[in-house]
Protein backbone atom coordinates (compact mmCIF):
# COMPACT_ATOMS: atom_id res chain seq x y z
CA UNK A 1 0.00 0.00 0.00
CA UNK A 2 1.35 3.39 -0.96
CA UNK A 3 2.09 6.38 1.55
CA UNK A 4 -0.62 8.03 -0.33
CA UNK A 5 -3.23 5.64 -0.14
CA UNK A 6 -2.38 5.22 3.69
CA UNK A 7 -3.43 8.79 3.69
CA UNK A 8 -6.42 8.80 2.02
CA UNK A 9 -7.52 5.95 4.57
CA UNK A 10 -6.35 7.83 7.57
CA UNK A 11 -8.80 10.25 6.90
CA UNK A 12 -11.49 8.01 5.85
CA UNK A 13 -11.26 6.12 8.71
CA UNK A 14 -11.59 9.62 10.80
CA UNK A 15 -14.23 10.84 8.97
CA UNK A 16 -15.82 7.19 9.40
CA UNK A 17 -15.53 7.55 13.29
CA UNK A 18 -16.93 10.62 13.53
CA UNK A 19 -20.04 9.85 11.25
CA UNK A 20 -20.85 6.56 13.18
CA UNK A 21 -19.98 7.88 16.48
CA UNK A 22 -22.06 11.09 15.87
CA UNK A 23 -25.10 8.95 14.42
CA UNK A 24 -24.97 6.57 16.87
CA UNK A 25 -25.88 9.53 19.63
CA UNK A 26 -28.23 11.06 17.57
CA UNK A 27 -30.11 7.89 17.03
CA UNK A 28 -29.71 7.50 20.72
CA UNK A 29 -31.33 11.04 21.64
CA UNK A 30 -33.88 9.78 19.33
CA UNK A 31 -34.74 6.92 21.11
CA UNK A 32 -34.96 8.54 24.05
CA UNK A 33 -37.53 11.31 22.13
CA UNK A 34 -39.89 9.03 20.88
CA UNK A 35 -41.58 8.23 23.65
CA UNK A 36 -44.11 11.36 23.84
CA UNK A 37 -45.90 11.39 27.54
CA UNK A 38 -49.73 12.23 26.38
CA UNK A 39 -52.63 12.40 28.49
CA UNK A 40 -55.04 9.79 28.48
CA UNK A 41 -58.49 9.99 29.38
CA UNK A 42 -58.83 7.68 32.78
CA UNK A 43 -60.63 4.79 32.41
CA UNK A 44 -60.60 3.98 36.04
CA UNK A 45 -62.42 6.77 38.25
CA UNK A 46 -64.42 7.07 41.62
CA UNK A 47 -67.79 7.06 42.14
CA UNK A 48 -69.39 7.80 45.37
CA UNK A 49 -71.27 5.77 47.41
CA UNK A 50 -74.33 5.49 48.79
CA UNK A 51 -73.24 4.85 52.58
CA UNK A 52 -70.96 8.05 52.74
CA UNK A 53 -70.88 11.77 51.88
CA UNK A 54 -67.49 11.92 49.79
CA UNK A 55 -66.16 14.75 47.27
CA UNK A 56 -64.49 14.24 44.16
CA UNK A 57 -61.71 15.46 42.34
CA UNK A 58 -61.50 16.58 38.37
CA UNK A 59 -62.17 13.29 36.31
CA UNK A 60 -62.68 11.38 39.67
CA UNK A 61 -59.17 10.56 40.02
CA UNK A 62 -59.37 11.60 43.60
CA UNK A 63 -61.86 10.86 45.95
CA UNK A 64 -62.29 12.11 49.77
CA UNK A 65 -64.81 10.49 52.27
CA UNK A 66 -65.44 13.06 54.86
CA UNK A 67 -68.77 11.56 56.84
CA UNK A 68 -67.24 8.20 57.95
CA UNK A 69 -67.17 7.41 62.05
CA UNK A 70 -66.27 4.74 63.49
CA UNK A 71 -67.84 3.08 67.28
CA UNK A 72 -65.49 2.24 70.50
CA UNK A 73 -65.61 -1.08 70.91
CA UNK A 74 -67.62 -2.00 68.06
CA UNK A 75 -67.24 -2.22 64.71
CA UNK A 76 -69.04 0.03 62.09
CA UNK A 77 -69.40 -1.15 58.65
CA UNK A 78 -69.90 1.21 55.58
CA UNK A 79 -70.61 -1.06 53.01
CA UNK A 80 -70.75 1.39 50.02
CA UNK A 81 -68.55 4.03 50.86
CA UNK A 82 -66.64 4.66 47.69
CA UNK A 83 -66.62 2.64 44.48
CA UNK A 84 -64.43 2.12 41.67
CA UNK A 85 -65.86 2.19 38.08
CA UNK A 86 -64.32 0.72 35.00
CA UNK A 87 -65.19 2.95 32.18
CA UNK A 88 -63.31 1.20 29.65
CA UNK A 89 -64.78 -2.05 27.97
CA UNK A 90 -61.55 -3.86 28.62
CA UNK A 91 -60.90 -5.29 32.13
CA UNK A 92 -58.15 -3.21 34.11
CA UNK A 93 -56.15 -4.25 37.06
CA UNK A 94 -56.59 -1.89 40.17
CA UNK A 95 -54.53 -2.16 43.93
CA UNK A 96 -55.71 -0.09 46.80
CA UNK A 97 -52.89 0.68 48.63
CA UNK A 98 -51.42 2.12 52.05
CA UNK A 99 -50.54 5.53 51.73
CA UNK A 100 -50.24 7.28 55.51
CA UNK A 101 -52.28 8.22 57.97
CA UNK A 102 -52.53 10.43 60.69
CA UNK A 103 -54.50 11.52 64.07
CA UNK A 104 -55.21 9.17 66.82
CA UNK A 105 -53.79 6.19 66.06
CA UNK A 106 -53.19 4.18 68.52
CA UNK A 107 -56.29 4.49 70.08
CA UNK A 108 -57.76 2.79 66.63
CA UNK A 109 -57.95 -1.12 66.93
CA UNK A 110 -58.56 -1.59 63.25
CA UNK A 111 -59.80 0.16 59.71
CA UNK A 112 -60.42 -3.13 57.22
CA UNK A 113 -60.68 -1.96 53.15
CA UNK A 114 -61.77 -4.19 51.15
CA UNK A 115 -63.32 -4.66 47.99
CA UNK A 116 -66.70 -6.16 46.34
CA UNK A 117 -68.26 -6.66 43.09
CA UNK A 118 -71.81 -5.64 44.62
CA UNK A 119 -72.46 -4.28 48.57
CA UNK A 120 -72.70 -7.90 50.21
CA UNK A 121 -71.06 -9.67 47.15
CA UNK A 122 -68.07 -11.55 46.75
CA UNK A 123 -64.75 -10.03 48.27
CA UNK A 124 -62.03 -9.31 45.46
CA UNK A 125 -57.99 -9.44 46.81
CA UNK A 126 -57.54 -9.60 50.06
CA UNK A 127 -57.96 -7.25 53.08
CA UNK A 128 -56.30 -3.97 53.00
CA UNK A 129 -55.45 -3.19 56.97
CA UNK A 130 -54.43 0.14 57.89
CA UNK A 131 -52.61 -0.68 60.54
CA UNK A 132 -50.87 -3.49 58.87
CA UNK A 133 -50.13 -1.12 56.11
CA UNK A 134 -50.60 -3.33 53.43
CA UNK A 135 -53.01 -3.07 50.16
CA UNK A 136 -55.86 -5.49 48.41
CA UNK A 137 -53.49 -6.73 45.80
CA UNK A 138 -54.30 -6.82 42.51
CA UNK A 139 -57.89 -6.71 41.54
CA UNK A 140 -59.38 -6.81 38.38
CA UNK A 141 -62.14 -4.74 37.08
CA UNK A 142 -63.77 -6.16 34.45
CA UNK A 143 -65.10 -4.03 31.73
CA UNK A 144 -68.25 -1.41 32.50
CA UNK A 145 -68.30 -2.36 35.76
CA UNK A 146 -68.35 -0.94 38.95
CA UNK A 147 -66.93 -2.31 42.18
CA UNK A 148 -67.36 -1.74 46.02
CA UNK A 149 -65.03 -0.13 48.46
CA UNK A 150 -65.94 -1.44 52.37
CA UNK A 151 -64.85 -0.14 55.47
CA UNK A 152 -64.84 -1.48 58.57
CA UNK A 153 -63.81 0.87 60.83
CA UNK A 154 -63.67 0.11 65.32
CA UNK A 155 -61.99 2.34 68.15
CA UNK A 156 -60.58 1.22 71.22
CA UNK A 157 -62.57 0.69 74.05
CA UNK A 158 -61.61 4.39 75.80
CA UNK A 159 -61.73 6.16 72.34
CA UNK A 160 -63.33 9.92 72.90
CA UNK A 161 -65.83 11.67 70.85
CA UNK A 162 -63.00 13.68 70.28
CA UNK A 163 -60.78 11.43 68.54
CA UNK A 164 -60.37 11.27 64.83
CA UNK A 165 -57.91 9.90 62.32
CA UNK A 166 -57.08 10.96 58.70
CA UNK A 167 -56.34 8.01 56.27
CA UNK A 168 -55.21 8.26 52.59
CA UNK A 169 -55.02 5.35 50.29
CA UNK A 170 -53.90 5.11 46.86
CA UNK A 171 -54.97 3.45 43.72
CA UNK A 172 -52.57 1.99 41.59
CA UNK A 173 -53.86 2.05 38.09
CA UNK A 174 -51.17 0.01 36.36
CA UNK B 1 -36.12 -17.07 23.84
CA UNK B 2 -34.75 -14.06 25.66
CA UNK B 3 -36.90 -10.92 24.63
CA UNK B 4 -33.95 -9.40 22.67
CA UNK B 5 -36.38 -7.01 20.79
CA UNK B 6 -36.69 -3.56 21.59
CA UNK B 7 -38.92 -1.38 19.72
CA UNK B 8 -36.39 -0.14 16.78
CA UNK B 9 -37.00 3.43 15.63
CA UNK B 10 -37.44 3.10 11.17
CA UNK B 11 -34.17 5.53 11.78
CA UNK B 12 -32.44 2.34 12.43
CA UNK B 13 -32.18 1.54 8.79
CA UNK B 14 -30.56 4.90 7.93
CA UNK B 15 -27.68 3.89 10.51
CA UNK B 16 -27.41 0.62 9.20
CA UNK B 17 -27.57 2.29 5.74
CA UNK B 18 -24.61 4.61 6.88
CA UNK B 19 -22.36 1.90 8.43
CA UNK B 20 -22.50 -0.29 4.58
CA UNK B 21 -21.35 3.56 3.12
CA UNK B 22 -18.64 4.00 5.81
CA UNK B 23 -17.47 0.00 5.14
CA UNK B 24 -18.02 0.62 1.31
CA UNK B 25 -15.64 3.84 1.92
CA UNK B 26 -12.76 1.89 3.40
CA UNK B 27 -12.73 -1.10 1.45
CA UNK B 28 -12.84 0.35 -2.18
CA UNK B 29 -10.01 2.83 -0.60
CA UNK B 30 -7.55 -0.89 0.50
CA UNK B 31 -8.61 -2.17 -2.96
CA UNK B 32 -7.17 -1.58 -5.96
CA UNK B 33 -9.56 -1.69 -8.42
CA UNK B 34 -11.13 2.03 -7.47
CA UNK B 35 -10.25 5.26 -8.35
CA UNK B 36 -9.62 7.67 -5.59
CA UNK B 37 -12.40 9.23 -5.95
CA UNK B 38 -15.38 6.10 -5.08
CA UNK B 39 -13.92 5.99 -1.29
CA UNK B 40 -14.83 9.96 -1.06
CA UNK B 41 -18.01 9.46 -2.27
CA UNK B 42 -19.17 6.20 -0.46
CA UNK B 43 -18.07 8.74 2.42
CA UNK B 44 -19.96 11.45 0.95
CA UNK B 45 -22.69 9.44 0.75
CA UNK B 46 -22.18 8.30 4.82
CA UNK B 47 -22.05 11.70 5.80
CA UNK B 48 -25.39 12.71 3.77
CA UNK B 49 -27.00 9.86 5.74
CA UNK B 50 -26.01 11.56 9.04
CA UNK B 51 -27.29 15.03 7.86
CA UNK B 52 -30.29 12.51 7.02
CA UNK B 53 -30.61 11.36 10.55
CA UNK B 54 -30.45 15.13 11.75
CA UNK B 55 -33.39 15.77 10.08
CA UNK B 56 -35.22 13.16 10.90
CA UNK B 57 -34.62 14.13 14.33
CA UNK B 58 -35.92 17.90 14.19
CA UNK B 59 -38.36 17.20 11.86
CA UNK B 60 -39.79 13.88 14.33
CA UNK B 61 -43.40 15.39 15.05
CA UNK B 62 -44.04 16.30 11.82
CA UNK B 63 -42.99 13.63 10.09
CA UNK B 64 -45.20 10.32 10.17
CA UNK B 65 -44.06 6.88 11.15
CA UNK B 66 -44.61 6.10 7.64
CA UNK B 67 -42.97 8.80 5.77
CA UNK B 68 -39.46 7.92 8.43
CA UNK B 69 -39.56 4.53 7.07
CA UNK B 70 -39.49 4.99 3.82
CA UNK B 71 -36.97 7.25 3.66
CA UNK B 72 -34.72 5.74 6.18
CA UNK B 73 -35.65 1.91 4.08
CA UNK B 74 -34.45 3.96 0.50
CA UNK B 75 -31.26 5.09 1.62
CA UNK B 76 -30.48 1.71 3.46
CA UNK B 77 -31.65 -0.35 -0.05
CA UNK B 78 -29.43 2.32 -2.01
CA UNK B 79 -26.31 0.76 0.16
CA UNK B 80 -27.34 -2.57 -0.35
CA UNK B 81 -27.34 -1.76 -4.39
CA UNK B 82 -24.19 -0.17 -4.01
CA UNK B 83 -22.80 -3.38 -2.06
CA UNK B 84 -24.25 -5.59 -4.64
CA UNK B 85 -23.16 -2.94 -7.35
CA UNK B 86 -19.29 -3.76 -6.06
CA UNK B 87 -19.86 -6.77 -6.25
CA UNK B 88 -21.15 -7.33 -9.97
CA UNK B 89 -18.50 -4.33 -11.00
CA UNK B 90 -15.58 -6.64 -9.71
CA UNK B 91 -17.52 -9.47 -11.79
CA UNK B 92 -18.31 -8.27 -14.60
CA UNK B 93 -15.94 -5.41 -15.47
CA UNK B 94 -12.69 -6.59 -13.84
CA UNK B 95 -13.92 -10.05 -14.47
CA UNK B 96 -11.93 -11.01 -10.97
CA UNK B 97 -14.29 -14.14 -10.28
CA UNK B 98 -11.98 -14.51 -7.08
CA UNK B 99 -12.42 -11.26 -5.79
CA UNK B 100 -15.75 -11.14 -6.95
CA UNK B 101 -16.85 -15.10 -5.23
CA UNK B 102 -15.10 -13.72 -1.59
CA UNK B 103 -16.61 -10.01 -1.71
CA UNK B 104 -20.35 -11.93 -2.26
CA UNK B 105 -20.07 -14.29 0.41
CA UNK B 106 -17.83 -12.49 2.67
CA UNK B 107 -19.69 -8.82 2.01
CA UNK B 108 -22.54 -8.86 0.21
CA UNK B 109 -24.23 -11.92 1.71
CA UNK B 110 -23.75 -10.46 5.24
CA UNK B 111 -24.67 -7.56 4.64
CA UNK B 112 -28.09 -8.53 2.42
CA UNK B 113 -29.08 -11.02 6.13
CA UNK B 114 -28.13 -8.53 8.80
CA UNK B 115 -30.60 -6.13 6.92
CA UNK B 116 -33.10 -8.63 6.32
CA UNK B 117 -32.77 -9.83 10.17
CA UNK B 118 -33.12 -6.20 11.15
CA UNK B 119 -36.18 -5.81 9.05
CA UNK B 120 -37.72 -8.87 10.24
CA UNK B 121 -37.22 -7.06 13.92
CA UNK B 122 -38.76 -4.22 13.05
CA UNK B 123 -41.79 -6.15 12.11
CA UNK B 124 -41.70 -8.10 15.26
CA UNK B 125 -41.55 -11.09 13.47
CA UNK B 126 -38.17 -12.45 14.93
CA UNK B 127 -37.15 -16.54 13.55
CA UNK B 128 -34.66 -18.66 15.43
CA UNK B 129 -32.99 -19.17 12.25
CA UNK B 130 -32.59 -15.87 11.35
CA UNK B 131 -30.50 -14.95 14.21
CA UNK B 132 -28.39 -18.03 13.89
CA UNK B 133 -27.86 -17.62 10.10
CA UNK B 134 -27.24 -13.68 11.44
CA UNK B 135 -24.50 -14.56 13.98
CA UNK B 136 -22.37 -16.40 11.50
CA UNK B 137 -22.64 -14.14 8.66
CA UNK B 138 -21.85 -11.13 11.13
CA UNK B 139 -18.45 -13.62 11.26
CA UNK B 140 -18.68 -13.90 8.36
CA UNK B 141 -18.25 -10.48 7.23
CA UNK B 142 -15.38 -10.32 10.05
CA UNK B 143 -13.31 -12.57 8.23
CA UNK B 144 -13.80 -11.22 4.92
CA UNK B 145 -13.17 -7.75 5.80
CA UNK B 146 -9.72 -9.23 7.23
CA UNK B 147 -9.18 -11.16 4.30
CA UNK B 148 -9.43 -8.23 1.41
CA UNK B 149 -8.50 -5.36 3.67
CA UNK B 150 -4.83 -6.88 4.26
CA UNK B 151 -4.75 -9.85 2.06
CA UNK B 152 -0.42 -9.54 2.14
CA UNK B 153 -0.52 -10.01 5.95
CA UNK B 154 -2.90 -13.06 6.00
CA UNK B 155 -1.35 -14.62 3.17
CA UNK B 156 2.33 -14.18 5.47
CA UNK B 157 0.02 -15.27 8.56
CA UNK B 158 -0.72 -18.07 7.16
CA UNK B 159 2.30 -18.79 5.16
CA UNK B 160 4.03 -18.42 8.44
CA UNK B 161 1.73 -21.66 9.80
Amino acid sequence: MDKRKRLDLLVLLLISVFVVAASASVYNYMYIQASPIGVQSPYIRFVSGNDTTSTLGSNATYAKITSMAGWPNATRVYEDALRIQNTDTNPHDVELMFDSWSGQTSSILYIYVKIFDSVGGAQQGSTLSVIAQNSTGTVTIPGSTTYYVQWEIRWNGGALSSYSVTVTLRLKVP
Amino acid sequence: MPNLATELLPEFFLFLGIDFFIALALLTCVMDYFRRTVSYLYEAAAVFGYINMLMSREFIANFGEYMRFSYCFLYLTLALANVIGINVYLMVSKKSWGTAKAFASCITFPTILISAFFFSLYGKEVSHILTAALISSTMALGIGITFLVVPEKVKEWMGRR
